[in-house]
């Protein structure tokens, strides 16, 4: 370890002296000081915009600044600091960034110097004789918000004026045709507007073009988008909050952001996406790493939506390499809000929400059930009603003519249980707002939302409070503090899915509820589901507490110019309580001759468990973090260290044996029926991490950064990894022979670095023991006969493997941006290719079963993977409409180069050469380890007895026409397991795209998301269960008269189709409406003075879905999911809500 | 002012300094015991024996998939599809791939299989030699592992036959974890070694009644019984068969019913056994659960139903087959029955925890919607005090090796070898017993038939078939049984019985042994690749 903090203090000193060489003696002030002082000397005001200023110092001799000129003292202190100052009217200055200057008034042509003198022509004014009028107005953004201390100016004149806080102006204009008044602020693009006969002109301004000028948050800093050289997608807040639909932000992400990856496969409420950065590129977990305020591994699905500030998401090697080992899938970076200077900001908001599955499962009725039961039993000759196998055909008149619904009935069970609205609201509070010194960002909000059946929902409060303070100018702090406190409730028993399941798998031969009242047993329901949804067998409640605390404390060593050091503290902790209370209820049988009896309920009496887990995590940074710039170059560095300490404690207790069903408190159970339990976990890392970012001009770009990372999970020696990364980027646009044309901006980039991966099973290297013999869980042993002893056993645990270290990635990328007409239309197109190698992967296809024991991973694997990712934007406005259309697609493709197996697998049974897709969205995710989904190749259907006789002889015996044909891959001239094939090569989505456009139109506002993905296919599992469940796919069936099936003729135990094969295998591509809304900002002049603001939105989400997979949500099928999500069905939705600005 | 200012640095600078921890990044598992810890320690390494023990298989460990007496034509497992795949067995779906019993060659997430056993007693043996024990405490784990590597050895060679002796702690890159079957000679030879030493210094009976359940020299020597039975090595099977019964220890239990209820674990019949534990241990079985009506199992019960095969196989009361019997009354024809089919089978009339069953189709035990496929239901091994969803009932130990079954291993020797009357002695013996109390079978009367017939009845659903069959060469007539089950029907308020042909089964020799699991045949390189069993 001090081997790597003495480099990165080498790194620091480094910087230090080559800094100390431009140190002088002359005292330092910060800007805003000089400023303050200067307006004292010279009565002048200023407007700019203070973050502007923040860290900006000047050396300028401010003692004797009263023998100057005002422009002269201007020129010394705001120059070197690139900055401009232009003259709004007598003793009032406004102060730019230079850059600004360049591209609001003169593109390219003139530099900050000859700007800034052109405008010190104070005196100016217009050809005597012309008559002066005023004109007034008002300038709102496009939300109706009324921008502040913009600028208007009259072209061709220095004569200028600063909009109030109202954003109201008045100025004089010369009486002449041709006179412009350009319009600018901060943030948003400039505006030439002809004055001709008006007297009032209020003009709606556009945000800023300069996507390029916007401040990217990157790991450990910031940086310009301009001047980025890695790979970078950003999100912001505005745009998040149009999909009102969920409560989990990962939801919100789909189809925004190029190369990130989101699938929803579940339903159930408080549970988010799946994300993934540029697809697979390892067998094991592919999930980016999530960082909240800097602080990595925090989750990003309890936070509020409308809390976060933006989300960027890191895709190369430049972005991520300071994040190191646990990088190596990328790293989705989030940011909370801040406080703004300025007066206090509250915003209410609240939506309510529809929500209903996207899909609805269609079923046959109970005749026709009773009928295709018939049909399978006779297609294998084994129809025999009196013993329970099929139905006799007076049964099946009864199901079909319905009069004895109590033995005969029809039950549609989906129907019967679920709820077909299901309704969420949320409600937030928000307050920002600070002076110079304090700014502070505070928010609470309240979200429920209802569940799939009754019983079950889900509610969340977060609370936020981000404070940024100056404590001194050299000193800053910032705190940071979150709290989540959520509830989820669940059926007692068995749980929401395993319900709906359980209830989705019931022929609807079975009756929920007997014609005197009473609930059937259903055997298929363990009870009956009916009950179980509406909580009649009690409540599974956890709540889950979770305090965020992030503190930053930041000095600008004032010895040094640019030098800061800061410190970081982050402490998260959190208690989940969970209650289970399961408690018996009544359900009855009923016997032929119409007797009743009840029978007992799971359980027979109540019994009630609680877990309590503690949660807490330590994460203590140090660094150092330079900035300077000599001439037209820019070096600035970074150097950190950071430590973070993990840990877990958990302990359960129960009791049986309730007397009374009426109060779940432990202490009314049986004492002597009681279990407890409890464990533990304890992780930690550290690491150094260092940047240097250096440019010249800002138009050659180049980075170098690294992090030095240590883990605990592997055995000393292999703990530590280094990950470097180094990048560049070329401006063009900046070349001197770059003809600045339509061409607004032309950067090309690219990147090379290394990463690592640990998200394995730790301490493999160790050997190890565990005491077993938990009930429900086995292990342990008793001796003694009838009188016995119970005793705990000791059980081996995983093979050690001495080696165990890194998955290491390699990642190249290379990228362009482009920028036509400013902002007009933007491009930025990105390929990468990464290799990751040292997988961890057991070798369980080589090492046979004889050894008895676990094998542990193994550093024997690679995938690669490549692919390129595209954004397109076109931002305009015609007139007072302005619309935009943003896509973006990410493509990817990864193929398997080395996996540990077996020398005598045939080679279509090999997983090299394969994709890790068969790995992610295997239909039998516990068979993962032992390598992707083989399955036969099928070639449809048998048609004939002849088509059976002259083929290969098929797997069974039993096969006949109307059951599936396999192919004889090895011709071998017979149908067995050596011919089957590796099928799971598409099952993640090689393009996943999103189209997103819109238009605004005097406070209407229209935003409208596709998303979708091509070139994937999925597992349809469900469909491969005999009879199961009832689904009407099974109406189009084989039979003798139907030959042209989609489906094979039934069976029940026969084997053939219910082997795994692509037949199964579907195209679920899907393009989805996501996301529709259309909002209204009330004008402000209908507002009264309370309001600065009021929208009201009304949106869609999930609204319709383009696919050629038409049995239930393709999404849903993506996943590992058995039962087409029916557990948990995905959720289209409609919304209303509103947004009261004080 | 300026003073203060570097009072800031201070937390940067520890900060900092905390990165020097050395041994920040040295941690273990807080809840896992290392190899360091284990083998020095007496309690654990006793721990580590009795998880063996715990992962022994036995009958009752088989009914989540079905019991093995389903293959046979004792019973039906009352499960369609590909989820039961016994069922594949019966219709001749049966392949390499279809993965029945690959667990128990390895366990697969779970840690029963033969070899994560063998594993482990291996290891118990490596570190033998270090172990802070005293010579006598040695000898006798020694003994008990020795029996338990012996019984997981012949437990792998009654479903797949030969397999590779693996006798050290292998790791991963050794050669000899792909050593190839040994031959049948070899096999038997390694297990009655290890039986054999086991019988040399294991007790025959423990003092201590907490030790009640632990392997004893008869459970060594009664399990070479069996495998030198299955070996057909008659006299040598009948000489260890009479060495057991002459140690004095067992004695037949009175109660053939009683035999399996917990009340009765470790009876004086028994020879070995697997101990379950029951209330809120892990260590627990699911018989009541999986073989009970549904009407008290709350769900699917009625895993393995007696077949009217099986019922047919018990005599009536006057020592005749059903058949030759004045005895029997269709319309009544479970009276006068030999006690032991009550005490096994649940039929139409029988009481059961205090209802009596009605095998009607749609009565409440016999709902349509979950029927028994054969109109029997399973009694045997089922606790009659089991309180459903209770949790506190002692779970019944499950009786892997009793006199019984060495009395009539003794009997089959004594009958193949041409020593009849000595072989009746023993059967009548079974047949005396004061809850069966069946009729002597007469002098000369002996026969092949009536001591198979014995056998079918007495070890009924013990799991013992298959491997009798096997040794046989039954499979034709009782593999690939023609399965009959009884139709009970309401006629004019009373129950009249026809017996219906529920599955013809299917035949094929190579079902006598299980197929090595495919999984495993691909994991051995081209040119070493385990040799499969024939036919499949």
């Amino acid at each position: 370890m001090l081997r790597r903090l003495f480099s990165a203090a080498i790194l620091i000193s480094l910087l230090h002296q080559s800094n100390a060489q431009g140190v002088t003696p002359i005292k330092r002030v910060p800007l805003q000081e000089a400023l303050k002082q200067i307006n004292r000397v010279f009565g002048t005001n200023f407007v700019y915009d203070q973050d502007m200023l923040k860290g900006k110092t000047t050396t300028y001799d401010l003692q004797s600044i009263r023998n100057k000129s005002l422009q002269e003292v201007l020129k010394g202190v705001l120059y070197p600091n690139g900055l401009v100052f232009l003259y709004v009217k007598q003793n009032y200055y406004t102060i730019v960034p230079k850059e600004r200057i360049r591209e609001q008034w003169n593109p390219g042509t003139v530099g900050p110097d000859s700007a800034a003198v052109n405008m010190n022509n104070t005196a100016e004014s217009a050809a005597p004789g012309v008559a002066w009028r005023p004109v007034t107005g008002v300038l709102t953004d496009r939300n109706g918000h009324p921008i502040s201390q913009a600028t208007v100016a009259i072209r061709g004149m220095s004569i200028s004026t600063v909009a109030d806080q109202d954003g109201r102006f008045q100025l004089q204009v010369p009486d002449k045709k041709g006179s412009v008044l350009i319009f600018s602020s901060v943030g948003y693009e400039p505006q030439e507007i002809p004055v001709r006969e008006a007297s009032v002109i209020n003009v709606t301004m556009v945000e800023s073009s300069a996507r390029l000028q916007e401040v990217i948050v990157v790991g450990y800093g910031v940086e310009k988008k301009e001047d980025l050289t890695g790979a970078i997608s950003t999100v912001k807040t505005e745009e998040l909050n149009e999909n009102h639909s969920s409560t989990d932000v990962s939801d919100m992400l789909a189809g925004r952001l190029p190369g990130l990856y989101v699938q929803k496969s579940d339903g159930t409420v408080g549970t988010g996406s799946d994300l993934k950065i540029r697809g697979l590129s390892t067998f094991n977990n592919s999930n980016p790493l999530i960082v909240v305020d800097g602080i990595p591994d925090r989750t990003i699905d309890d936070l509020n939506p409308t809390d976060i500030e933006a989300i960027s998401v890191l895709k190369d090697a430049a972005a991520i390499a300071v994040y190191g080992a646990r990088a190596a899938n990328g790293v989705i970076l989030v940011t909370t809000r801040k406080g703004r200077n300025g007066k206090v900001d509250i915003t209410f908001s609240s939506t309510l929400i529809d929500q209903s599955p996207t899909f609805v499962y269609k079923k046959v009725n109970s005749y026709e059930y009773a009928t295709l039961q018939n049909e399978a039993y006779t297609n294998e000759g084994s129809y025999n009603p009196a013993f329970g196998e099929g139905f006799t055909p007076a049964q099946v008149e009864l199901f079909k003519d319905g009069t004895d619904p109590n033995q005969y009935p029809n039950t549609n069970w989906l129907k019967t249980l679920t709820k077909p609205h299901i309704l969420q609201s949320s409600y937030n509070l928000a307050a920002s707002g600070g002076s110079e010194n304090v700014k502070y960002f505070l928010s609470g909000g309240y979200v429920t939302n209802g569940g799939y059946i009754p019983v079950e929902y889900y509610k969340r409060w977060n609370l936020r409070s981000n404070i940024e303070a100056n404590i001194t100018p050299n000193l800053k702090v910032n705190l940071n503090l979150g709290g989540v406190f959520s509830t989820t409730n669940g059926e007692g028993v068995y749980g929401m899915d395993y319900v709906v399941q359980e209830a989705f798998e019931t022929p609807p031969t079975r009756v929920n509820r007997f014609s005197n009242g009473n609930y059937a047993y259903v055997p298929e329901q363990r009870g009956n589901a009916y009950l179980q949804s509406r909580g009649a067998t009690g409540f599974n409640t956890n709540y889950n507490n979770t305090l965020t605390s992030t503190m930053n404390l930041q000095w600008d060593i004032p010895w040094i110019k640019g030098l800061s050091a800061l410190g970081t503290g982050a402490y998260d902790k959190g208690y989940v309580f969970g209650k289970q209370f399961a408690k018996p209820y009544d359900q009855y049988e009923v016997d032929s001759f119409g007797n009743y009896t009840q029978i007992p309920s799971y359980p027979l009496a109540p019994y009630l468990n609680e877990t309590f887990t503690q949660s807490a995590s330590l994460t203590l940074e140090g660094s150092l973090h330079y900035a300077t710039a000599f001439g037209v170059n820019h070096l600035s560095a970074m150097a950190l260290y950071t430590q973070t300490r993990a840990t877990t404690d958990l302990f359960a207790a129960g009791r049986q044996n309730f007397v009374s069903a009426s109060l779940p408190q432990l202490s009314l159970g049986d004492p002597t029926q009681s279990t407890n339990s409890g464990s533990g976990t304890l992780s930690t890392r550290q690491g150094v991490v260092g940047r240097v970012t250096y440019d010249y001009d800002s138009r050659y770009l180049l980075e170098f950064s690294f992090r030095d990372d240590g883990s605990d999970i592997f055995p000393p020696g292999h703990r530590f990894g280094f990950f470097p990364a180094i990048s560049g980027g070329w401006v063009i646009s900046k070349e001197r022979f770059f003809k600045a044309g339509n061409l607004a901006f032309l950067k090309l980039r690219g990147s090379w670095g290394e990463l690592g991966n640990d998200q394995v099973a730790p301490y493999q290297f160790l050997t190890t023991y565990s005491l077993v013999g938990q009930q429900y869980y086995g292990g342990g042993y008793t001796f003694g006969g009838s009188n016995p002893t119970f005793y705990q056993s000791l059980a081996p645990g995983v093979l050690a493997n001495p080696d165990f270290t890194w998955e290491r990635a390699i990642m190249t990328n290379i990228g362009i941006e482009a920028h036509f007409k400013r902002d007009l239309i933007t491009f930025e197109a990105d390929y990468f290719r990464k290799r990751t190698t040292d997988i961890l992967v057991p070798p369980s296809l080589q090492v046979p079963g004889v050894i008895g024991a676990t094998l542990p991973d193994f550093n024997t694997g690679i995938v690669d993977n490549n692919g390129f990712e595209i954004a397109l934007g076109h931002h305009n406005h015609i007139g007072k409409v302005g619309y935009y259309v943003d896509v973006n697609m990410s493509y990817n493709h990864n193929k398997i180069v080395s996996y540990p197996e077996s020398q005598s697998t045939p080679a279509w049974q090999k997983i090299t050469g394969t994709s890790a897709g068969g790995f992610f969205n295997s239909p039998y995710p516990q068979y993962v380890a032992s390598g992707p989904y083989l399955g036969y190749k099928s070639a449809g259907l048998y048609q004939t007895a002849q088509d059976v006789s002259s083929g290969p002889t098929p797997l069974f015996s039993t096969v006949a026409p109307g059951d599936i044909k396999y192919v004889d891959v090895d011709k071998n001239g017979a149908i067995t397991a050596n011919d089957e094939v590796v099928i799971g090569n598409k099952f993640f989505p090689a393009v996943q795209y999103g189209i997103r456009f819109g238009a605004s139109f005097s406070g209407i506002e229209c935003n409208v998301l596709l998303q979708g993905t091509a070139d994937v296919r999925g597992y349809n599992t469900t469909a491969q269960y005999n009879l199961v469940p009832g689904a009407n796919w099974l109406l189009n069936r084989w039979t003798p008269d139907h030959t042209n099936a989609s489906y094979p003729r039934l069976w029940i135990n026969y084997q053939n189709n219910s082997q795994g094969s692509n037949y199964w295998v579907v195209n679920n591509a899907y393009m989805r409406v996501k996301n529709i809304e259309l909002a209204y900002n009330f004008p402000r002049k209908i507002l009264n003075r309370t309001f600065k603001g009021i929208r009201i939105a009304i949106s869609g989400n999930n609204l319709y879905t383009f696919t050629k997979f038409r049995w239930y949500d393709p999404e849903a099928l993506s996943i590992n999911n058995t039962t087409g999500g029916v557990g948990n069905p995905l959720l289209k939705s409609f919304t209303a809500g509103a947004t009261l600005q004080f | 002012m300026v003073k203060n200012r570097f009072y800031i640095i201070i937390p940067v600078v520890l900060l900092l300094a905390s990165g020097c921890q050395k041994h920040f990044l040295d941690n273990a598992p807080l809840s896992q015991y290392s190899d360091a810890n284990v083998w020095q320690d007496s309690s654990l390494i006793s721990r580590f024996i009795d998880n063996i023990y715990s992962n022994i298989i036995s009958n009752y460990d088989f009914v989540s998939n079905g019991m093995l007496a389903s293959i046979t034509d004792e019973s039906k497992v009352n499960r369609n599809g590909n989820i039961y795949p016994i069922n594949l067995v019966n219709t001749g779906q049966y392949t390499a791939a279809s993965n029945l019993y690959d667990s128990y060659w390895q366990g697969a997430g779970v840690p029963n299989g033969v070899y994560n056993n063998v594993r482990a007693c291996n290891q118990f043996f490596a570190h033998l030699n270090t172990m802070p024990l005293s010579a006598g405490t040695k000898a006798l784990l020694a003994g008990e592992v020795h029996f338990l590597r012996g019984y997981n050895y012949q437990f792998l060679y009654s479903l797949f036959g030969r397999f590779p002796i693996i006798d050290t702690v292998l790791g991963i890159g050794e050669n000899g974890l792909y050593a190839q079957r040994s031959t049948d000679d070899s096999c038997i030879a390694y297990i009655l070694s290890d039986y054999n030493a086991a019988a040399a210094v294991l007790p025959l009976q423990y003092t201590a009644s907490t030790d009640l359940g632990r392997a004893t020299k008869g459970a060594a020597l009664g399990m070479e019984v069996r495998l030198l039975l299955n070996q057909k090595q008659y006299a040598a099977a009948a000489a260890t068969a009479q060495t057991v019964m002459n140690l004095g220890v067992y004695q037949l239990f009175p109660d053939y019913e009683g035999m399996f209820y917990p009340q009765n674990d470790d009876n004086s019949e028994v020879i070995f056994n697997k101990e379950y534990g029951g209330d809120l241990t892990g260590q627990v079985n699911l018989v009541d659960q999986s073989e009970s009506s549904p009407f008290w199992s709350g769900y699917f019960g009625l895993q393995d139903c007696p077949t009217q095969n099986l019922v047919d196989q018990y005599e009536m009361t006057d020592g005749l087959p059903y058949n030759q019997s004045p005895l029997y009354d269709s319309t009544h024809p479970y009276a006068n029955r030999d006690p032991r089919l009550a005490a096994t089978v649940l039929y139409d009339s029988s009481v059961w925890m205090g209802s009596v069953m009605d095998m009607t189709s749609g009565s409440f035990f016999n709902p349509i919607a979950d029927p028994t496929p054969t109109g029997y239901m399973l009694r045997k091994f089922l606790n009659p005090g089991y309180i459903f969803y209770g949790n506190n009932t002692n779970y019944q130990n499950c009786i892997i090796l009793r006199l019984a079954e060495i009395y009539l291993d003794y009997a089959e020797c004594e009958l193949q070898l041409g020593n009849a009357e000595q072989a009746r002695t023993y059967v009548n013996m079974l047949r005396e017993r004061p809850g069966v109390n069946m009729p002597d079978i007469a002098v000369g009367q002996m026969t092949w038939d009536a001591y198979v017939r014995e056998r079918t009845v007495e070890l009924a659903f013990e799991g013992e078939r298959f491997e009798d069959i096997r040794r046989w060469g039954t499979g034709p007539q009782m593999i690939g049984a023609a399965i009959y089950g009884m139709e009970v029907n309401n006629v004019g308020n009373q129950h009249r019985y026809q017996r219906v042909l529920v599955q013809q089964r299917y035949f094929d020799p190579k079902v006598y042994l299980f197929p090595i699991p495919l999984a495993e045949l691909t994991k051995y390189p081209a040119g070493q690749v385990l040799q499969q069993n024939p036919g499949w």
